[in-house]
Parts: structure tokens; C-alpha cells; sequence
């Protein structure tokens, strides 16, 4: 008697291979395989009558808006084109180079007038430097002199 | 419920993944809707029960949302996404500091090791404390068990899709699905004989 491997039950049970004669003439004249038959497909059955566990009603709600706070905020605050250059890691290093230029930039001044002459402008594409007409209030900056930008501030925050 | 249109769908799946390739990300919140039972039950048979199972539900979409631009088609997308909830799934066990050896059996169980039969009469499949009996039947096997019994008995993959999903070989999942069914066959044939279903 070559009764059928398991594999061979579940591949006839799922219909994954072409039935082969002798081994349905096997089946048919064999109780043990046939039970051992019957016991898979009870339990494929039972199992296929047990529906999946609904999530909340508001889940594709709550997770487009999430999509949309992570995505298109971002996206329209620094520049897609700019964004999508970058790797996380990389964004880190230039949110940490840009700190370091704008600390730079008003440590190395003088007096409150001639501190900032130039402020580094985020636009569609990399950093460039503007010419500005007003320095930023002292008071914008930390302690040690560091104004922070709003991208700065956004980066430090590991966006 | 049983999935009686899964070529129906398969169309309006594909359909969505273009328009949303094709820049209409609007067309997410239909694939959103198509998966999130799906891949929140498959989250829990990963975990088991987990307050958290909704919240790493968002998180595996807003990650498939992020590669859906990459995805070539090469595999269904519901193979694509159930491996990209896996991942998500394990990187999430690794922040809670837990070991995701959840993730395979220790040890394949030989096939000789596991029980060969089931209840011997019709189970009533359209009772609601019949079902219930066979969920919680379903929630005490593996990890293992539990996703390869799902994705096989209520997804309908393929071995071949299966084994994409999991990232295991086709032997694999064939030997799985076989000794995951012969537990829960074991299991129920119990229920049975104690005349619960
Ligand atoms: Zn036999």
C-alpha cells in the first residue's frame, strides 16, 4: 500500500497538482488516507467560516488624514523636489549643516546690525543664500546665538 | 463571508494600484478599505491579540502607501502588502524588545510528529458559537500556524504567493499549512467529541 504523503493530501485538498490515477485509485480503497483526507478539509472549512476581525469604522478616514499630516504638510513646507532628493539621513546632515551656517552667521557678527547679512532661503531646490534688508530680532535666537529656522526646527524634531 | 468574487477584486485592486501609480492617490483610501480587515486579522495572527493590532494596521498601510510608487506588479499586490505588514510587524516587536522568532518555528515540525484526524461529522459552519469555538481553536495554534491557515483558508494565495508573503520556500509553506490544518484539525476533532460543535 503506498498511501499518499502529506504533501500530496494538501496538493489534491488545494488543488495544486493534476490528480494521478493510481493515487486516486489508493484513496478510493483507502480508509486511513481518506480520513487523513477528511481531517484536512474539515479543518480548511472550519477555518474558511471565520471571518476576519473588522477594524474601527473610521480607520481609512483616520489613516488618510494621517497620510496626508505626514506627506503634503511636509512636502508644501520645504519643497517636494528638494525632499525627495533626500534620504533621512541626509536631511538630518543638512538640517545640522544649516544650524552650523546660521549659527556661523550670527555668532561671527559683530553687533546686532551687522549680524545677519544673509539668510539661507529653503526653496523648490537646495538652500541658497538671500541677501535680506532687516536682521531677525535677537530675541529669535537661543541662547547661544543659534536662531533656528523653522526647518531647523522641523529636522531637529527627526521629520 | 466568503470571498466568492476574488477575480472581481483582483480587477478592481489592479485598477486602484494604476490609478494611484498614475498620481490619483485619492484611489489609496479604496485599496485602504479593500485590505484593512485583511491585514488587521493578519497582524493579529502574527501577534495574537494586541491593542496595538489597529494602530500597526495604519502604520503597514502608511508604509505601503510610501513603496506603492516602486511597486512593478510582479507579484499580486496583497502578496506585496501582507509582506510589507510582516515587515512592519517584526520591526515593531523589535522596538517593544522582543525577539520576532515569532516568526518561524524553532523547529519544522516532521510531519510523522503531527496528529492524522479530525471530527468525523459535519461541523456547523453557519453557527455563530460554532464559528467562535473555531476562532478561539484557531488563536491558541503558532504564530505560524495561524498566518499560514489564513492566508491559505480565507486569502486563497497560492503556495507560490504564500511563500512570497512569508518569505519562505514553497516546501516550507506546504509543510506548514499541512501540520498548521493537522493541529487545528486535532483541536476541533476534541471540540467535537466533547459535543461543544
Ligand atoms: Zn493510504
Amino acid at each position: 500500500m503506498n498511501c499518499l504523503t502529506n504533501a500530496e493530501l494538501l496538493d489534491r485538498l488545494f488543488g495544486e497538482a493534476a490528480p494521478e490515477s493510481s493515487k486516486e485509485t489508493h484513496l478510493a480503497a483507502c480508509p486511513a488516507c481518506r480520513g487523513r483526507l477528511a481531517a484536512l478539509k474539515a479543518a480548511t472549512a472550519a477555518a474558511s467560516s471565520v471571518q476576519p476581525t473588522p477594524v474601527s469604522e473610521d480607520f481609512t478616514a483616520r489613516l488618510m488624514a494621517r497620510i496626508g499630516e505626514e506627506a503634503a504638510p511636509a512636502r508644501a513646507r520645504l519643497g517636494a523636489g528638494f525632499l525627495d532628493r533626500l534620504r533621512p539621513r541626509e536631511l538630518a546632515f543638512a538640517a545640522g549643516a544649516l544650524a552650523l551656517l546660521t549659527f556661523v552667521y550670527f555668532k561671527a557678527g559683530g553687533g546686532p546690525a551687522e549680524r545677519a547679512q544673509v539668510l539661507l532661503v529653503m526653496t523648490d531646490g537646495p538652500a541658497t543664500p538671500a541677501a535680506i534688508a532687516a536682521p531677525p530680532s535677537p530675541s529669535a535666537a537661543g541662547p547661544d546665538g543659534v536662531l533656528l529656522s523653522d526647518f531647523c526646527v522641523t529636522a531637529r524634531c527627526g521629520l | 463571508m466568503e470571498y466568492t468574487d476574488k477575480n472581481g477584486l483582483a480587477g478592481l485592486e489592479k485598477a486602484l494600484v494604476a490609478r494611484f501609480q498614475g498620481g490619483d492617490t485619492a484611489a489609496f483610501s479604496g485599496l485602504a478599505d479593500l485590505y484593512k480587515d485583511r491585514l488587521h486579522q493578519f497582524i493579529l495572527c502574527l501577534l495574537g491579540p494586541d491593542r496595538e493590532a489597529e494602530d500597526i494596521a495604519q502604520e503597514a498601510f502608511v508604509q505601503i502607501y510610501k513603496s506603492l510608487p516602486s511597486f512593478r506588479g510582479t507579484s499580486g499586490f496583497g502578496t506585496w502588502a501582507y509582506a510589507v505588514t510582516r515587515n512592519v510587524c517584526r520591526r515593531r516587536l523589535r522596538e517593544r524588545g522582543r525577539d520576532a522568532v515569532l516568526f518561524t518555528e524553532e523547529r519544522e515540525t516532521a510531519a510523522d510528529d503531527v496528529p492524522q484526524s479530525g471530527p468525523t461529522q459535519e461541523l456547523a459552519l453557519e453557527s455563530a458559537e460554532t464559528r467562535a469555538l473555531i476562532r478561539a481553536e484557531i488563536a491558541a495554534l503558532s504564530p505560524v500556524h495561524r498566518s499560514v491557515i489564513f492566508l491559505s483558508c480565507w486569502e486563497r494565495l497560492s503556495y507560490a504567493e504564500m511563500a512570497e508573503a512569508l518569505e519562505i520556500p514553497v516546501g516550507t509553506v506546504r509543510s506548514r499549512l499541512h501540520n498548521a490544518l493537522a493541529a487545528l484539525a486535532a483541536r476541533l476533532k476534541v471540540l467535537a467529541e466533547e459535543e461543544k460543535i
